[in-house]
């Protein structure tokens, strides 16, 4: 390796678990972690969920303290963004004029909240909700049994809307498509969660597109296609997030909705390696190219680059994993749902627990559990080890989903 | 108060904690390897996974049917694994002594 060291861009989940492990590692070199926002790395699932509620402050989503960067040797640049790489240098130019030596350069820059051309996406108390700042806003925007439309029925927008209806404010929900969580839950999934939201005074609302918001200066009002028109106080985007991967492109990087990155998340540029939300990869177990934007992929990925990097043995490839909290509820999801798979139900939804085991040919591809962890940790194995099973045994709620029953072939 | 992580190999690193707090933040505020804390604390991920020493398995309790199941997950499961963000640090915990699995050091 590099007199030059390592230099890390975005100190989010990905960056900080590059930077921690590297450290943690005995890595020699130095380590610098570059991020544009004024915090300390932090966790984002909080911010849809205890941050907004008030549960959890700023403290309480750092991965790691503030003081530990330091004691650690690692060089922790706040508030300052790489604007451009010089791969023929193997160095990179700061927003503040800096310029930094590489041996090897990690791209962790995340995701943005993908935004909506519409008239009004400009007025004032429109939000999305990505960073520590636009939490903030949005929770000192709110006021007290005031009105919010959140556009969009994702897991970030539900999670949203679940967190503010039990503060008491008005809540709607509008989604373009036929159901919630359209993009990564099966129906049966979208409809339990579609049924909990309106028992909890949740308005939800799809098939409908958002025209525009009204409002002089600031917004009043959310105005559908077929003209129906629901008046709001704040309006929160959450359509989707897109990988910030202009970078990258810059120094021709192969992107492709995202830095594409090989199985020891190599980009096409030597000495440089990208982890988290701004990736693509071919998953090692479910061999498809994926981009996640999840914890577990973020960590996952930074710790094959710590590894590749110590030359250490790669680590176990997991299949994807993923959760969000709603209300009381945990739904937790391993694998890709994906509509050509079979779904079978185990447990009754009206129990409030149970789950969607996705199948193709007798093997499960991917697992819903709602309030169902230990379906979640066995049906994971069942996933990697894609291992033939019964069909009838898995609807069993009697039969631990792993190991499963040994396959008969009788009549 | 103060607790004790041992690494896999038995070196012990003692940390100041503070009540109310967990077992996997006392390690994460003070720098000590070998507790990840992936999901900052929420159950989800058992990057936190601890051996509790036998000599506290009774003053520490069981773990919540949500946190077995994820320790199940576990291929270094043991009988005294329990799960570091889970135990909350309670006064008669002084000088509780955890050990932390290899699998958790890169
Ligand atoms: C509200 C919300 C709720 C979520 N809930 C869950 C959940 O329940 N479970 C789950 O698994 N996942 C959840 N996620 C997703 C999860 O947080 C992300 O997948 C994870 O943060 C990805 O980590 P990352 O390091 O790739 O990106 P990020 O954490 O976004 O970090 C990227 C950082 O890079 C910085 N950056 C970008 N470009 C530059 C540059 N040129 N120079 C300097 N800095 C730069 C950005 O400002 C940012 O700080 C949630 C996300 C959000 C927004
Ligand atoms: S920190 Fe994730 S389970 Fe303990």
């Amino acid at each position: 390796m590099s007199d030059a060291g390592v230099v890390i861009i975005g100190a989010g989940q990905a960056g900080a678990t590059v930077a921690s492990g590297l450290a943690q590692a005995g890595y020699q070199g130095s380590i610098t972690l570059i991020g544009e926002e004024s915090y300390a790395p932090y966790q984002r699932p909080p911010l849809s969920k205890g941050f907004i509620n008030g549960d959890t402050g700023i403290e309480g989503l750092l991965v790691k303290p503030e003081s530990y960067y330091a004691q650690k040797h690692i060089q922790l640049i706040k508030g300052c963004r790489v604007q451009s790489i010089q791969p023929g240098s193997y160095s990179v130019q700061l927003d503040n004029g800096e310029q930094l030596s590489y041996g090897s350069l990690v791209l962790c820059t995340g995701s943005r909240p993908r935004a909506l051309s519409i008239k009004g996406a400009d007025l004032k108390y429109v939000f999305s909700l990505r960073n520590i700042d636009d939490a903030q806003a949005i929770k000192d925007a709110l006021p007290e049994k005031g009105r919010l439309v959140i556009v969009g029925a994702g897991y970030v927008g539900l999670e949203l809307a679940a967190s503010c209806v039990k503060q008491g404010l008005t809540v709607t929900v509008l989604e373009r498509a036929a159901r919630v969580m359209e993009r990564s839950a099966s129906p049966q999934v979208s409809e339990h969660y579609r049924a909990m939201h309106e028992a909890a005074g949740v308005n939800i609302v799809c098939d409908v597109n958002v025209l525009a918001l009204q409002g002089e200066q600031q917004v009043t009002a959310v105005e559908v296609e077929d003209g129906r028109v629901w008046p709001a106080d704040v309006v929160v985007i959450g359509v989707g997030a897109v990988a910030n991967t202009e970078l990258a492109q810059s120094v021709g990087l192969q992107c492709d909705d995202g830095i594409l990155i090989d199985d020891q998340c190599r980009s096409s540029i030597e000495s440089i390696y990208a982890a988290g939300d701004c990736t693509r990869q071919t998953h090692a177990l479910l061999q498809k190219s994926l981009r996640l934007e999840s914890v577990q992929n973020a960590t996952a990925q930074a710790r094959m680059i710590v590894a590749h990097m110590m030359n250490k043995p790669a680590p176990r490839s997991e299949v994807p994993w993923f959760w969000s909290d709603q209300f009381d509820v945990r739904l937790q999801i391993a694998g890709i749902v994906q509509p050509d798979y079979t779904p079978i139900l185990r447990g009754d939804p009206d129990s409030g627990s149970f789950s969607v085991l996705h199948m193709l040919d007798d093997r499960l591809q991917a697992l819903e559990g709602i309030n169902r962890p230990m379906d979640f940790t066995l049906g994971r194995k069942l996933i990697s080890e894609q291992i033939q099973v019964n069909t009838d045994s898995l609807m069993d709620e009697s039969i631990p989903l792993y190991p499963p029953p040994v396959m008969t072939k009788s009549g | 108060m103060q607790i004790t992580f041992l690494t896999f190999d038995g070196t012990p690193y003692t940390v100041d904690a503070d009540e109310g707090m967990t077992a996997m933040e006392a390690a994460i505020n003070n720098g000590v390897d070998g507790i990840e804390g992936d999901c900052g604390g929420n159950c989800n991920c058992a990057t936190c996974h601890v051996f509790v020493d036998p000599k506290w398995s009774g003053q520490v309790g069981e773990a919540s049917p949500m946190e077995e199941a994820l320790l199940a997950s576990r291929s270094d499961l043991a009988e005294n694994s329990r799960l570091a963000c889970q135990i909350e640090l309670v006064a008669e915990l002084d000088g509780l002594v955890l050990q932390m699995p290899e699998s958790q050091f890169i």
